[in-house]
């Protein structure tokens, strides 16, 4: 069985636990190859993952798809992937995305990362319906302040139908693949409401 | 500091010129400013130009506006500052005749958005004003980034997307007089609420067309008005604003702090409060832009605008007409298609990028 993404090694192994089978997964990323002989003698699997949803209709543009600055890219990976803000070493003002003067104290090029809360709440969001090259639409984006920290970020909306979310809902804010773009996926963290699972679209699992 | 005054202003139609490239719009728009000056002008008197283009057409800007103007001998310099670039190169062209570096100096601003197909174009503008990692591959296309500030407003202030509707309305009504406007026909609230979403709350009519065009002004210094014109256009003051650039960093998105500032620095230069300006050009890409600036600029309370729409305070006829639709330099000097019953005082306003550009010039009748 071949599955594709960075989670797959994860749903293979649990895919093997489920049938009770003991067996090789491989795992291969570009030139590299990794092989691990799984024995699944007591173990168990537990899920927290969402209830499988009936598929939205969008729309995806036609067309080359929008450049990418893989520098840029590369720049904000820490941060945007790991999910960690700049802490002023100064002042301990954060910043997300980190940034060479500080928004607090102006002390410049002193900071070091530091985690983010995985929870927060909608200040302002907007759906767009129009098409937007290597995009889905329509799609939802959402500025989320992240609890107990004074750190907003805009983010997209997943999880939920597009235009579902409203000011002031609270979410956990999980990884999400956002966009394909010149055949390298782009990652970033996302708004997850905490809804109801029958509040959310299709049927449980 | 010196005086300064608009003496000569021009502009092309707006629309999808694809039979007019940019080589053309901008020497239009300089020879109808120069045609407008009373007492006759010749393009040798002019002294420096600031050219304004957000986007970049056929090449080098700056040399576009020399080569195809015939003004080889002055020194051009091309000014980008997103939606604020107009407003911009007006700005750069009263420093350079208060300063006493020239005495006569245009600022002529063209784009040509329909160069390219309208599903790429505003994305391509979005690469020129956004984060190319935070920003720009979220999809925070220029409706979605002004869409965040109205969804917000809507939630604290008690507007409502009616409001958005009849502000379309006013718009629309307006355009309908201007020969240069590119929609010109009346829509109604109903057609308004029920057009397709573009990016939520903005429906079809809450947002911009794309439009190709130029427009150009002359100024100049005090002492040398009299020679082109009795009835100049005085700049009575003007301000840029800038803000935080990511909308995460935005602490109140209920308002624009760019319109904010540059508006505190023109009224002070003016020696003006918001009730002595007559009638604006408020920016109005999006319907909510233009409301939230009615605040901004202090024409109605804070989270009031909606009242100042429903007072129609802001139609031609009005107390404070806003975007009657035609420059403000005709409109003082008595001239418009859509004539205020003898204006004193205009204020030209413009915001964008992310929203963290705002250019803002006040003129005046008399000189003040």
């Amino acid at each position: 069985v071949i599955t594709l993404g960075a989670s797959s090694p994860l749903f293979a192994i649990a895919a093997l636990i489920d049938a009770g089978r003991s067996g090789l997964v491989g795992a291969s990323e570009q030139a590299a190859f990794s092989a691990a002989n799984v024995d699944v003698a007591g173990s168990s699997v537990r899920r927290r993952q969402q209830p499988a949803q009936a598929p939205v209709k969008r729309k995806q543009t036609p067309g080359t798809g929008v450049k990418i600055s893989l520098a840029a890219y590369d720049r904000a990976f820490e941060a945007k992937v790991r999910w960690q803000a700049g802490k002023c070493n100064k002042c301990g003002t954060l910043a997300m995305p980190p940034r060479f003067h500080c928004l607090g104290c102006g002390a410049d090029d002193s900071w070091e990362y530091t985690p983010l809360p995985y929870a927060g709440t909608v200040y302002t969001t907007s759906t767009i319906h129009v098409p937007v090259p290597s995009l889905e639409s329509p799609y939802t984006l959402a500025v989320v302040e992240c609890d107990d920290v004074d750190v907003r970020v805009l983010m997209h909306v997943t999880d939920v139908p597009p235009g579902s979310v409203k000011i002031g809902e609270r979410g956990k804010l999980v990884l999400r693949r956002v966009a394909m773009r010149s055949g390298v996926p782009d990652y970033g963290y996302a708004f997850s409401p905490d809804v109801p699972a029958e509040g959310k679209s299709g049927g449980a699992k | 500091m010196r005086r300064v005054a608009i003496v000569g202003a021009g502009m092309t139609s707006f629309g999808e010129h694809f039979s007019l490239g940019i080589k053309e719009l901008v020497p239009m728009a300089l020879s109808e400013a120069i045609a407008s000056v009373d007492k006759g002008f010749k393009r040798s008197e002019i002294g420096a130009a600031w050219m304004g283009e957000v986007g970049a057409t056929d090449g080098h800007a700056a040399g576009i506006l020399a080569d195809s103007c015939g003004l080889l001998d002055i020194p051009v310099t091309r000014i980008e500052n997103a939606c604020a670039t107009g407003q911009d190169i007006i700005r750069q062209a009263i420093y350079a005749i208060a300063s006493g570096y020239v005495d006569v100096a245009i600022a002529l601003g063209a784009d040509k958005v329909r160069d390219t197909s309208s599903s790429a174009t505003f994305w391509d503008w979005m690469g020129l004003t956004r984060d190319m990692a935070w920003d720009f591959p979220l999809g925070l296309v220029a409706p979605a980034n002004f869409a965040l500030h109205v969804s917000r407003y809507l939630h604290e202030a008690p507007a409502t997307r009616e409001h958005l509707a009849m502000i379309a309305v006013k718009n629309h009504f307006h355009g309908v007089k201007n020969p240069k406007a590119q929609l010109r026909s009346e829509i109604t609230i109903e057609q308004a609420l029920n057009a397709p979403m573009v990016a939520e709350p903005f429906g079809l009519y809450d947002c911009t067309p794309q439009s190709d065009g130029a427009a150009c002004v002359i100024l100049v210094a005090e002492e040398h008005v009299a020679k082109y014109t009795d009835r100049p256009a005085w700049v009575r003051g003007f301000g840029l604003g800038i803000d935080r650039i990511m909308h995460q960093h935005k602490k109140d998105m209920t308002t624009f702090p760019c319109t904010v500032k540059a508006a505190k620095q023109a009224y002070a230069m003016a020696g003006l409060t918001p009730k002595d300006i007559d009638f604006a050009e408020v920016h109005d890409c999006f319907t909510g832009v233009e409301l939230i600036t009615y605040e901004d600029l202090g024409f109605a309370p804070r989270f009031e605008g909606h009242k100042f729409v429903e007072s129609r305070a802001h139609y031609v006829g009005g107390s404070k007409p806003i975007n009657p639709s035609v420059e403000i330099f005709e409109q003082l000097r008595g001239e418009s298609h859509n004539q205020i019953d003898n204006p004193r005082i205009g204020m030209a306003h413009n915001i964008g990028g992310p929203t963290a550009a705002c250019g803002i010039t006040i003129l005046g009748k008399e000189r003040g």
